[in-house]
């Protein structure tokens, strides 16, 4: 058996040491991490809205599920009530319901259009119609009572929420 | 033992050898003393990399001027510029003096790239003066990107929002490049953004920069003597730029009520074009982007010819204008088709990219063409500073 020479029981003190720094070192880059936003698996039932305060073809903005999570209810021209997550499944920018609509898409009114990269979805199901984005908006399962009050329950299709997953 | 110690010493060669090449190169790229590139500094394209660091000395005093009045919080960041613009005293001549420096930085090195990537300023012995440069760049643009952000109205907002889609885009790295550059909510990306824009940015800059004239000096070229003197004239010009031209704020961010249309800064509005093109992927924008970069950055490697004369070495010369066409078009097609998807259905679109096409392939015969002629006529340039 070979003695240990001083060079081997300094190398062996340097490397101590430097695991020592670097151990904790590696739960330190905890400090920087965000955890992700990872939706809640049961989505709350809350109150959005009445459907005496939000006229045909109107649309409003609420938070669902969580605060600065927008969501877009409509009030489609046949009458019923359609709620979309509005944040576009492109790159995430927010969406709305536009009765006429924006510049450049004339031709297209009463759709959902992404202001950033005209990404334009059909109100009706939430399916892109045109532009880049690939998936369908999520949609808002609603639930209306005896007085009008519009509740939001989950969601009917379209999950994970973008940014979520 | 003896294996051990055999294995020992193979790692300890490997590393020997890596490190030797890389002290190789060091030591190549310092070791000229009197490199023999003088440059012209009446030619306002020699003082282009000057005017850019005029600009960023001028952005840093303002910055902190900035800093001192600035709230990097979700709910008064808007708030705290309409203050800084409207209540403090002299503080819109700052903040436009900031943007305006801002945007003639991001010129003045996208300039000073295109021109030394035609001269072959990159060609020995400035190889990897040039990757800093590249580095240094790149830096700048995120500097321009994180400052928007700071604004906080519904462009900045927006613009964080497809940042971070984008950097989410990447393969495997996505979500933990999201993780760490953008929080978990408003304020916290904004904190992140805040230091990236006073701190992390600037802090790098700095050192690179100092990389970038520590090695200029060492090659022998004097740097910095057209720009001191035009120093007091482009101050002069920022002040009467910001008086006539005052800096808007944009809409107050709020998510009740989202813009209609929301557009980037100038120097993003090629990539948004490709961005809202029908089926482009992010990923492949930010394939395109990566790849932009790596060739820009590996092109002292790629180009081992010694002409510099761009004609001279026409593949180099005919990639660069392809480029820059592509760009101008892009750019241009964005900002006449605002929020409008580009689609092969849409005749307008189709027309722009036979156009910006059919040009970009005449430009490329020309350089060729040109490349010909030359070569019948006149020898190839030896190499400047060979002598070294």
């Amino acid at each position: 058996m070979t003695r240990l020479s001083r060079r081997d029981v300094l190398r062996l003190i340097v490397i101590t040491g430097a695991a020592a720094l670097l151990i904790p070192l590696e739960r330190l880059t905890g400090f920087l991490y965000a955890e992700r936003n990872v939706g809640p698996v049961t989505y709350p039932r809350e109150q959005v809205s009445n459907t005496a305060d939000i006229a045909v073809n109107g649309s409003l903005f609420f938070e669902y599920p969580h605060k600065d999570r927008p969501a877009v209810l409509v009030h489609l021209s046949d009458g019923r009530f359609v709620a979309y997550d509005a944040t576009c499944t492109h790159l995430g920018c927010q969406v709305h319901y536009d009765e006429v609509a924006a510049k450049g898409w004339e031709g297209n009114p009463q759709q959902v259009f992404c202001p950033c990269h005209g990404g334009v979805f059909d109100p009706q199901t939430g399916k892109v119609l045109g532009g880049p984005a690939l998936r369908p908006l999520p949609k808002i399962k609603l639930e209306i009572d005896d007085n009008g009050d519009i509740f939001a329950n989950g969601y009917e299709s379209g999950l994970p929420l973008y940014g979520e997953g | 033992m003896i294996t051990r110690r055999l294995h020992l010493t193979r790692v300890q060669q490997v590393i020997k050898s890596g490190a030797g090449r890389a002290a190789g190169l060091l030591d190549y790229t310092l070791g000229y003393s009197s490199y023999a590139g003088i440059l012209n500094v009446l030619n306002p394209m020699n003082s282009l990399g000057g005017l850019a660091f005029l600009f960023f000395v001028i952005n840093a005093a303002t910055g902190i001027m900035l800093a001192m009045s600035y709230t990097p919080t979700s709910e008064a960041a808007y708030t705290s510029i309409q203050a800084i613009s409207a209540t403090l005293r002299y503080g819109w001549l700052v903040r436009g003096i900031h943007f305006y420096t801002a945007n003639g930085m991001i010129i003045a090195a996208i300039l000073h790239l295109v021109n030394g990537y035609f001269k072959g300023t990159y060609k020995k012995p400035q190889e990897l003066n040039w990757i800093v440069g590249v580095a240094a760049g790149a830096l700048t643009v995120m500097a321009g990107f994180t400052g928007y952000v700071l604004r906080w109205d519904q462009e900045a907002v927006g613009a964080a929002g497809i940042g971070q889609g984008l950097a989410g885009s990447i393969p495997q790295f996505g979500a933990v490049i999201t993780s760490v550059f953008w929080g978990r909510n408003y304020t916290e990306t904004l904190g992140r953004f805040y230091a990236a824009h006073v701190l992390i940015v600037p802090g790098l800059l700095v050192a690179l920069l100092a990389i970038h004239f520590f090695v200029i000096r060492k090659h022998g070229i004097e740097i910095l003597l057209g720009e001191i003197n035009v120093a007091p004239v482009v101050i002069g010009l920022l002040f009467i730029l910001v008086s006539l031209f005052p800096l808007k704020l944009g809409e107050s961010f709020n998510p009740m009520s989202p813009p209609t249309i929301l557009e980037p800064e100038w120097y993003f509005m090629g990539m948004y074009q490709l961005l809202k093109t029908q089926s482009v992927e992010p990923l492949y924008v930010m394939l395109l982007a990566t790849g932009l970069g790596l060739f820009l950055a590996g092109i002292p490697f790629l180009d081992r010819n010694p002409e510099r004369r761009a004609l001279g070495r026409p593949t180099i010369t005919a990639i660069g204008t392809f480029v820059i066409i592509e760009f101008l078009a892009l750019t241009t097609y964005a900002y006449l088709s605002p929020g409008q998807v580009g689609t092969f259905s849409d005749s307008n679109f189709t027309m722009a990219f036979v156009l910006t096409n059919a040009i970009a392939v005449c430009a490329i015969a020309f350089v060729f063409a040109a490349n010909r002629r030359l070569a019948k006529t006149k020898p190839l340039s030896e190499p400047r500073g060979a002598a070294a």
